[in-house]
């Protein structure tokens, strides 16, 4: 049980550290440390693991797509 | 429109166009799409939906998509995503991928990324989709949970408009 729970703990701890220093998405740290997708979620939201669209990015990725928009449309 | 002939298409991509239903508007966006082996791999993977599966088979003996590799590998992304946004660098075409950070982390390359909601957008301002067709397909799409929230956002405020205006921007 202790073996077992130690395991876990670095099994998220492994995620974290993967989620944080590189460009991964969800998908991909959830399948490298062997959990669902939905489970990594729901632990990095309730560990207050950044999210994968922090808000205060909104501004630019707004301007980054209307340019790419602006681009394609004209 | 600015259509392009050729772009790579990641996991991410075709897997939400798939489920939303927009899958057959790829083929009158690109004449093909190329796909490196490992998203190849990544889609037949035993968890992926059988149907995303028969519609990537039927995709390639139509000759619509094509298996193709970089000759080398970034570094700093993982899997089918390293792949497509090598591929994307070294032919000078777009990367259609889905997942927020990939899709930042490419675009900072300066490489011409395509979301499924810009996808979604497009279709919409060129007249592929109505307002209403297209607030269905985006219904779906919120619904898959995979989609950063950033996009939808960006998406929606589009819908709303086009539906108001008529016209970008």
């Amino acid at each position: 049980m202790i073996i077992s729970g130690g395991l876990q703990a670095l099994r998220w701890h492994v995620a974290v550290r993967l989620y944080t220093s590189r460009p991964l998405s969800v998908s991909d740290v959830a399948d490298q440390v062997g959990v669902s997708r939905g489970a990594c979620i729901e632990w990095f939201h309730q560990h207050g693991v950044a999210p994968f669209s922090p808000p205060e990015e909104a501004p630019s990725v707004e301007r980054h797509l209307n340019a790419w928009l602006d681009r394609e449309l004209h | 429109m600015n259509t392009r002939a050729y772009s790579v298409i990641d996991t991410s991509f075709w897997s939400l166009c798939c489920i939303v239903g927009l899958e057959p508007y790829l083929w009158s966006t690109w004449d093909a799409l190329l796909v490196p082996a490992l998203v190849q791999q990544e889609l037949f993977h035993q968890i992926r939906p059988v149907s995303q599966q028969q519609l990537f088979t039927e995709a390639l003996h139509a000759g619509r998509l094509h298996i193709q590799d970089p000759h080398t590998l970034i570094t700093t992304l993982s899997k089918g995503e390293r792949a497509v946004v090598s591929l994307a660098q070294e032919q000078h075409i777009a990367a259609l991928l889905d997942d927020y950070r990939p899709h930042q982390h490419a675009a900072g390359l300066g490489i011409t990324v395509i979301g499924v909601t810009q996808f979604l957008i497009r279709l919409l301002y060129q007249g592929t989709l109505s307002v209403s067709e297209t607030e269905h397909h985006f219904e779906q799409l919120r619904q898959t949970g995979a989609t950063s929230p950033l996009f939808l956002q960006w998406a929606a405020q589009h819908i709303q408009q086009k539906g108001r205006r008529g016209t970008w921007p």
